[in-house]
């Protein structure tokens, strides 16, 4: 793909060819010890307090082991929405942020990369503003809005309602919460900005657009059949994020008094159990996690990277 | 990934637009949530009674309501001085609805809530905020003004004049204890001075952030030597109390009670009993105790939004709640080990819950601690000035 | 977004395309001042003004409180919020957030090589998708972790050592739970996942055959990661610490948990904004807000000119 260090290699391969496979093997080996070091050093860190975590939930009062933190999860009800309810709410709210993701950021920063390269400090230092503010500045800043646009407080029931008002009303709605998809995009922003970055800037698209566009493709078809399916690790990482955040994401959606997204239903179940409530922490986060790995998995059965 | 992206964005546009034009036709008729009760038999517009029998009595006021079918709460814990059982009561006798949003919320969220739900239906109908958020909403214009039936069993200094808001429960502040952990629990806040103590002793939160760390300092303050008029000497002792490694500046939660993180707590007496009932369950003792040195209390206040979406449910939970009634919310509260406004009242006409009022941590108050709202402000900014430099390090 | 006049694509003609592919830029910078331009802007705005009541009279009629009372714009809020404890929090958070983004980008990305180089797809999946998901995992669950494991009172490892080995973790290792030094290891539990994520792309761009013609060329490992990796890797590495460095600057509720009275100025701006405590202080809330975004700005900006600079490496 990069013409350049490629061709260099080629006559050299042959000139060393004997000496290749022991280096090469030598190499490999040190390689993976130390990769195995990394990664033992990398998995006690992050599952030994999740393993103390569970430990503590798994507690019986005598010593032994029991599993009523977790059955109460499950049999818990607030008395609105059940599990399922809350799980199937936060994934609608996932995936339309994910398609307001990747349909915003995308094409901005293939634009971006390819035509407006001049653009980018201004482009990136803007999708890294989000993550310079607490959730909560945010959503006072949202409610501010409301507050602003809504009619007067003596105001009658009613009247005095603006277009702008009204947008937001809708846009608020529990039953359909575009605010909160809408949100979320914004707080997804760094980091999809990023992976889609990456992904973008590691596989040339200068030069597949031009490839592209010189064989006599279309716009369209540059982007749906060349660039998307070179970027699809980056985009699944992308969508990863979104989906991640989505279903972890509490402060924002539980000021502004939602019930039923996952992350808030779960954090809002009536339990006065101080073990119930370390289980629902342990819970979320394995659930989203299998989630991911199944989402994964169906994703790593398709063909290998079409990179070559 | 097949679907081509932008069919899906122009379809989420299209469904928006559709959406628009659905709100704008929905909004042009009358029956926007909040207004309500103007089509019941009654001619009343509850939304501005100010008390039930303005509105037409309390019959009036229960069909009303019931008709409305919902209530939106907001920042009511289910484990906070027994709202659980205060809910589902209500739930159960007038077959309401009720929705708890944000159970855990702070009063600051509350009235941020009040200022920008207007027009949806899930604004909060009513609030319980701590005393300033009492008074500095009643300012706002965020509160409708409603004398509950029992009006005048609530002591002068405890509501508004003009009904704006009106004070619920309240509790001391008191020193909970893991027992089985600690061995000899400290009763006073002087023996909390104490190696044995080391890394132990929590107070609930930030005193900038929570209220009851806030009083708790000033019950710190109270017992060495401070005044309504003087809350540094509380910061004072934290700092050292920190110094000599005692103080634990983890958040208490009952997980962290649970688990022995938190072994000595400084929290409302209410909350602290609450916890020891809990832990008993696991064969935990927690035991409960209120400072004689340090007695400091105070009051939470109930207050109805202006703009309420259900204003007559709205109204029926305050009179629910003031109710003296064997079930109603003074002896419910009573029950969750908080002190109800109307005690005194109640202890007098026989109707406090006896049984109930043995649990709650007994207290011999000479003095009653009652800061005026400018020895308030001024202890809060105090706090705000002193208290991070008192526990840094 | 890309307008579709545009024939071969040789690039020579850039300067006459500029003006329409600028307009490809409207639906993200309108997206973004809508959503999330405006809403910050309210509340900077409010940095800015104060308002003093003089006092309120009450309606004897409908009880509500006219409230006199004047907003002006003042500079004494952004004052205030340089004084005292706000200055202190704001120490604090960038040196919370300075450790921690250093750290977690170096163990971020020997993570990420190691997870990249591996062969196993599964094991890349699992990282990924756990990544992702402890990126996003914070606050009080986050906290309750940590406490379960490195709690002074209770926490299993401390127990563990105290009982088996006879080592306190504060005194003898130094390492406190509530302090700087524990609380930068909870902050890593996030920030080396999003490394991770970040960074794994940028490593999966880094070509095998480049290390097979610099070890055909005779360089050791080491001068490949030198002289050919880490300048094709310098940009994703300085954004990816931005990245971080921000994600912990404006991390709130994991430190709250673990401590509430350490002094970072998010807890500060949570307990104005969102506390149970002090009423109508929004303002100062708004001014330590701003104060915030103005640390960040000069940052970005000096991010932008490392940008430049390496990127000329590549050219």
């Amino acid at each position: 793909m990069t013409a350049g260090l490629g061709d260099v290699a080629g006559p050299a391969d042959l000139a060393v060819t004997p000496r290749r496979p022991s280096a090469a093997a030598r190499r490999s080996r040190n390689g993976r010890y130390g990769r195995w070091l990394i990664l033992t050093v990398a998995g006690i860190y992050f599952l030994g307090p999740l393993i103390a975590a569970i430990a503590f939930t798994l507690k019986d009062s005598q010593g032994g082991i029991t599993f009523t933190a977790y059955r109460d999860i499950f049999t818990t009800s607030n008395g609105q929405t059940t599990l399922g309810g809350a799980l199937v709410y936060s994934l609608l709210i996932s995936a339309v942020t994910i398609v307001i993701t990747l349909g915003l950021m995308l094409p901005t920063q293939l634009l971006v990369h390819l035509r407006l390269p001049g653009w980018r400090p201004f482009v990136e230092t803007l999708t890294l503003l989000p993550l310079v503010f607490p959730p909560i500045v945010l959503v006072v800043g949202v409610s501010n809005v409301y507050a602003w646009a809504a009619p007067p407080t003596g105001a009658a029931a009613g009247t005095q309602e603006s277009a702008i008002f009204h947008v937001l009303r809708f846009l608020r709605e529990d039953s359909h919460p575009l605010l909160l998809a809408l949100l979320y995009v914004i707080l997804a922003m760094p980091f999809t900005y990023r992976a889609l970055d990456s992904g973008i800037r590691a596989i040339d698209a200068q030069t597949l657009s031009e490839a592209a566009r010189n064989l006599g493709a279309g716009w369209f078809t540059v982007l749906f059949r060349v660039l998307m399916p070179c970027l699809r690790t980056a985009l699944v990482n992308a969508a990863f994020l979104c989906f991640a955040l989505v279903m972890g994401e509490f402060t924002i959606a539980a000021i502004l008094l939602y019930t039923r997204p996952f992350p808030v239903w779960l954090a809002q179940l009536p339990t006065t159990s101080g073990q119930v409530q370390a289980a629902i922490s342990v819970f979320s986060l394995l659930l989203v996690e299998v989630i991911l790995l199944v989402l994964g998995a169906l994703n790593v059965r398709r063909p290998a990277s079409r990179k070559e | 990934m097949q679907t081509p992206r932008r069919t899906r964005l122009a379809g989420t546009a299209a469904l928006a637009a559709l959406g628009l034009a659905l709100a704008a036709c929905g909004s042009d008729n009358s029956s926007s949530p909040t207004a309500t009760g103007s089509s019941s038999t009654t001619t009343t517009d509850w939304a501005t009674a100010q008390s039930a029998e303005a509105g037409g009595g309390m019959e009036a006021l229960v069909a009303a309501a019931q008709k409305e079918g919902t209530l939106n709460v907001i920042a009511l814990p289910p484990t906070w001085a027994n709202y659980a059982e205060i809910i589902s009561t209500f739930k159960k006798k007038y077959g309401i609805k009720v929705n708890s949003e944000n159970p855990d919320g702070a009063s600051a969220d509350e009235i941020n809530a009040l200022k920008s739900t207007k027009g949806q239906s899930s604004a909060p109908d009513v609030v319980d905020v701590g005393n300033s958020f009492a008074l500095s909403g009643a300012q706002d214009g965020l509160y409708a003004p409603y004398k509950v039936a029992t009006w005048n069993d609530i002591p002068d200094g405890q509501k508004d004049t003009g009904g704006l808001w009106t004070s619920d429960y309240g509790g001391y502040i008191s020193i909970g204890c893991n027992a089985t952990k600690v061995g000899t629990c400290p009763k006073t806040i002087k023996e909390l001075d104490n190696p044995a103590y080391k890394n132990m002793v929590a107070l609930n939160g930030d005193p900038t952030e929570s209220n009851s760390a806030f009083q708790g300092v000033w019950a710190l303050a109270l017992a060495n030597g401070g005044s309504a008029d003087d809350i540094q000497p509380g910061i004072d002792y934290v700092k050292k109390l920190n110094d000599e490694g005692i103080f634990n500046k983890t958040q208490v939660t009952p997980a962290t009670v649970a688990s022995g993180a938190t072994p000595i707590v400084l929290d409302w007496d209410y909350l602290n009993v609450a916890e020891g009932t809990e832990l008993a369950k696991k064969g935990q003792k927690w035991e409960v105790n209120d400072p004689a040195d340090g007695l400091v209390s105070a009051y939470y206040a109930q207050a109805i939004n202006r703009s309420a979406p259900h204003p007559a449910a709205a109204r029926l939970w305050e009179e629910y709640l003031y109710s003296q009634d064997p079930d109603g919310g003074q002896n419910l509260w009573l029950k969750g080990y908080a002190r109800p406004i109307e005690l005194v009242a109640m202890q007098k006409n026989g109707s406090a819950d006896q049984a109930a009022v043995a649990k709650v941590p007994p207290v011999t108050d000479k003095n009653p601690f009652v800061p005026t709202q400018d020895q308030v402000t001024k202890a809060t900014a105090t706090v705000t000035k002193n208290w991070a430099a008192a526990v840094a390090g | 977004m890309t307008d579709s006049h545009e024939t071969g694509g040789t690039g020579s003609t850039r300067s006459r395309r500029v003006p329409l592919a600028w307009l490809g830029l409207t639906p993200f910078l309108a997206y973004v001042t809508l959503v999330f331009l405006v809403p910050i802007g309210f509340i900077l705005f409010e940095a800015f003004r104060r308002t003093t009541t003089t006092g309120a009279t009450r309606d004897p009629v409908t009880q509500q409180f006219v409230k006199h009372s004047e907003t002006t714009f003042t500079l004494d809020n952004i004052h205030d919020s340089l004084q005292g404890i706000y200055r202190t929090s704001l120490v604090t958070s960038v040196k919370l957030s300075a450790i921690t983004a250093i750290l977690g980008a170096i163990f971020g990305l020997l993570l990420a090589t190691a997870v990249v180089s591996s062969s196993s797809a599964f094991l890349r999946q699992v990282v990924t998708s756990a990544a992702a998901v402890t990126a996003n995992f914070g606050g009080i669950p986050l906290a309750f972790l940590f406490i379960a494991t490195l709690d002074a009172n209770s926490g299993i490892v401390t127990l563990f050592l105290q009982d088996h080995f006879g080592i306190s973790l504060q005194d003898d290792l130094g390492l406190q739970l509530p302090e700087l030094s524990g609380l930068s290891l909870v902050y890593l539990y996030f920030l080396i996942p999003l490394m991770v994520l970040v960074m794994a792309p940028a490593l999966e761009g880094l070509k095998p055959q480049w290390a097979e013609a610099a070890e055909n060329l005779g360089a050791s490992r080491w001068t490949y990661w030198r002289l050919v990796a880490a300048p094709v890797l310098l940009p994703s590495f300085l954004g990816a610490v931005l990245l971080l460095f921000c994600s912990a600057f404006s991390a709130y509720a994991t430190a709250y948990a673990i401590n509430s009275a350490f002094p970072l100025i998010t807890i500060r701006i949570d307990a104005v904004l969102s506390g149970n405590v002090l009423a109508g202080q929004g303002n100062l809330g708004a001014a330590l807000a701003l104060l915030m975004i103005v640390f960040v700005l000069p940052l970005t900006v000096i991010y932008q000119l490392l940008q430049r600079r390496t990127s000329r490496w590549l050219a």
